[in-house]
């Protein structure tokens, strides 16, 4: 059975236990549920709809920074059920909402720490092949680095989504992409990139191997 | 599937959320929850008192045109009180006449909780802040912890952005289109700034002012 799923366009992930988690549709195939992938609701849903391979594999360690209330971390942990995906996230009331979902789901692993401080998690992370960020801050991208230099195989992929508007909202896009792929090419090769329109505005998403 | 150590580290690490989670808590959260409620139930209160109007009117058109408060109003239809033989009001079923009070008696809820709101707000703010409430009230103290996310957040701001705080959307519109950039947000309310001839000079006194009473509560001196 594909952990992943293309149908009519949409993108689905098999339901590691049943039952929707943020309202999304679920469909069932053959016995199977299979939770609708929503690209307004997640950057790495909407990342697959404009031409993003999924790198997560189904026993995928996955370094996972900026985890909200587990919106898009519900369908990484759906890739990866002989896996586990490390759901960083330092505002206290979305984790609460993270710790009920890691509650249901065995393969999350919630730390409530600073992503800024990959030396301080909570408990001990091993190495990953993916690490994904999704956090919107001003100096995104030095965290991104700092987590990939400690957490991330050589071969491993890292995504990163970049918002314009949290880096600098007084510059041009295209300028801040500019020099956050600048910075990004001190540690990375980068596979592919696109814009997220239209599902959000001046919002990118690179893939990333390391150098 | 998940493999047994998987489960045994999401346990620890539920475990040392929750704690960490736990720990986060200070009288702010609920200062913030309560500014939200107050404002939303002022924002219901208004909608209910223009509703018991209209239902008001149908039955006693003429005793409105002196009511001019919701606190007024609630209390006379609950207590009822007699029509001219004249009213050009209607002749009202009795359960026409029990839903107006009905609905009258649950506005009159709705004024018991702004009222414990505010009164909440009062007490917490002053605890937390007194140095700051002295100057600007504890409510408008409360409005600005809410607008900045936090009494810390709030705490660590310069007297700029304090002086800005409520007013992010005049203040985005300047970047993006180069409209007039704002002088002041929320803070505008206070009376030093109202009174004040120059408004803008008043309200960059007044954050500079709040922003070294903050620091002051913040770090626990006394004023
Ligand atoms: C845009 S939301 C993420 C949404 C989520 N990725 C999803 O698709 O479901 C960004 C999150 O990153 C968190 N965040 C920002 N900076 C962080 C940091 N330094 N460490 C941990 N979490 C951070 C914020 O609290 C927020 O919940």
């Amino acid at each position: 059975m594909k952990l992943l799923l293309k149908r009519k366009g949409r993108y689905y992930t098999k339901a590691l236990v049943p039952g929707s988690v943020y309202e999304e549709p679920v469909i069932t195939i053959s016995g199977n549920e299979y939770r609708e992938w929503s690209p307004k609701r997640s950057k790495l849903g909407a990342g697959l709809r404009k031409g993003v391979r999924n790198p997560v594999k189904d026993s995928s360690f996955v370094l996972y920074l900026g985890a909200a209330s587990g919106t898009t971390v519900s369908h990484v942990s759906d890739l990866t059920p002989k896996g586990r995906v490390y759901a960083v996230e330092f505002a206290p009331e979305p984790m609460k909402h993270l710790v009920l979902l890691a509650k249901k789901r065995a393969n999350i692993i919630p730390l409530f720490a600073n992503a800024n401080k990959p030396g301080d998690y909570p408990v001990k992370v091993e190495p990953v092949s993916v690490v994904f960020q999704d956090i919107a801050q001003k100096n995104q991208v030095q965290i991104f680095r700092k987590n990939c230099k400690a957490y991330l195989k050589k071969d491993g992929t890292g995504l990163i989504t970049v918002k314009a508007r949290s880096i600098d909202s007084t510059k041009k896009p295209s300028i801040v992409f500019k020099a956050a792929e600048k910075e990004l090419r001190k540690d990375f090769k980068i596979l592919k990139q696109t814009r997220l329109e239209p599902y959000e505005k001046d919002h990118k998403i690179y893939v990333l191997k390391l150098k | 599937m998940v493999s047994k150590k998987t489960k045994e580290l999401n346990k620890e690490a539920i475990k040392k959320a929750i704690k960490g989670v736990k720990n986060t808590y200070s009288p702010d959260k609920m200062i913030i929850q309560a500014v939200q409620a107050f404002k939303e139930e002022e924002h219901l209160i208004n909608v209910e008192y223009e509703r018991l109007r209209e239902f008001y009117w149908r039955y006693h058109p003429e005793a409105l045109e002196r009511v001019d408060s919701v606190e007024e109003l609630t209390g006379m239809i609950i207590k009822g009180v007699n029509r001219p033989a004249d009213t050009m009001g209607y002749g009202l079923s009795k359960e026409e006449l029990s839903l107006m009070k009905s609905y009258a008696e649950g506005v009159k809820e709705h004024l018991k909780v702004i009222d414990l709101l505010e009164k909440f707000i009062n007490a917490e703010t002053i605890k937390l802040a007194p140095n700051t409430s002295r100057i600007a009230t504890p409510l408008l103290t409360a409005r600005l912890i809410a607008l900045a996310g936090g009494f810390k957040e709030l705490a660590f701001m310069p007297a700029s952005t304090i002086q800005l705080l409520g007013a992010e959307k005049a203040l985005f519109r300047h970047l993006k289109r180069g409209s007039r950039p704002p002088k002041h947000g929320v803070i505008l309310s206070h009376s030093s700034v109202q009174s004040a001839k120059n408004k803008g000079k008043a309200a960059r006194q007044l954050a500079n002012k709040l922003m070294i009473n903050l620091r002051k509560d913040y770090f626990g001196e006394d004023g």
